[in-house]
């Protein structure tokens, strides 16, 4: 059984649109302050842009675990 | 014949060491974002890679800044 985690960074576009960021192996001992102040840097820094425009402000953050059981295996 | 350079885009590459294999040498994974503004500043595109990366285990070990162009003759 292995089980993998990805942080989710959903943000919101000038067009209303919601785009993600996912980052993989998230630390353990993350806070909701640290992730809405990366968040909030990104969306200030404003490097990315989508066919939605420019990330103008936070949708909500995640992070999602995934476990794979193997049932079978050649 | 002149050529002009047009940018269709850019991706921000962070390099992270995940491990170690039994080796002893490092285990790098990538993690690539494109979209990232071809105009966006150095400095910005590396901040924003330092952050993302202090969200997660892994070290930062590199940060790729990766510009792509077209090259078109002016006529």
């Amino acid at each position: 059984m292995e089980t993998t985690q990805t942080l989710q960074m959903r943000f919101v576009t000038q067009a209303g649109t919601r785009v993600t960021i996912s980052l993989d192996n998230p630390r353990d001992d993350l806070t909701e302050a640290e992730v809405t102040a990366a968040m909030d840097q990104i969306i200030a820094k404003n490097i990315f842009s989508t066919s939605g425009g420019d990330l103008v402000a936070k949708d909500s953050a995640q992070i999602i675990d995934r476990t794979v059981n193997v049932i079978y295996e050649a | 014949m002149a050529v002009d350079k047009i940018p269709t885009g850019t991706t921000l590459r962070l390099q992270l060491q995940t491990g170690v294999d039994e080796n002893g040498d490092p285990v790098f994974r990538n993690k690539s974002l494109t979209n990232v503004k071809p105009e966006a500043l150095d400095q910005d595109v590396f901040d924003v890679a330092q952050t993302l990366a202090g969200l997660q285990e892994s070290i930062l070990a590199d940060v790729l800044r990766i510009d792509s162009a077209r090259l078109e003759e002016i006529v």
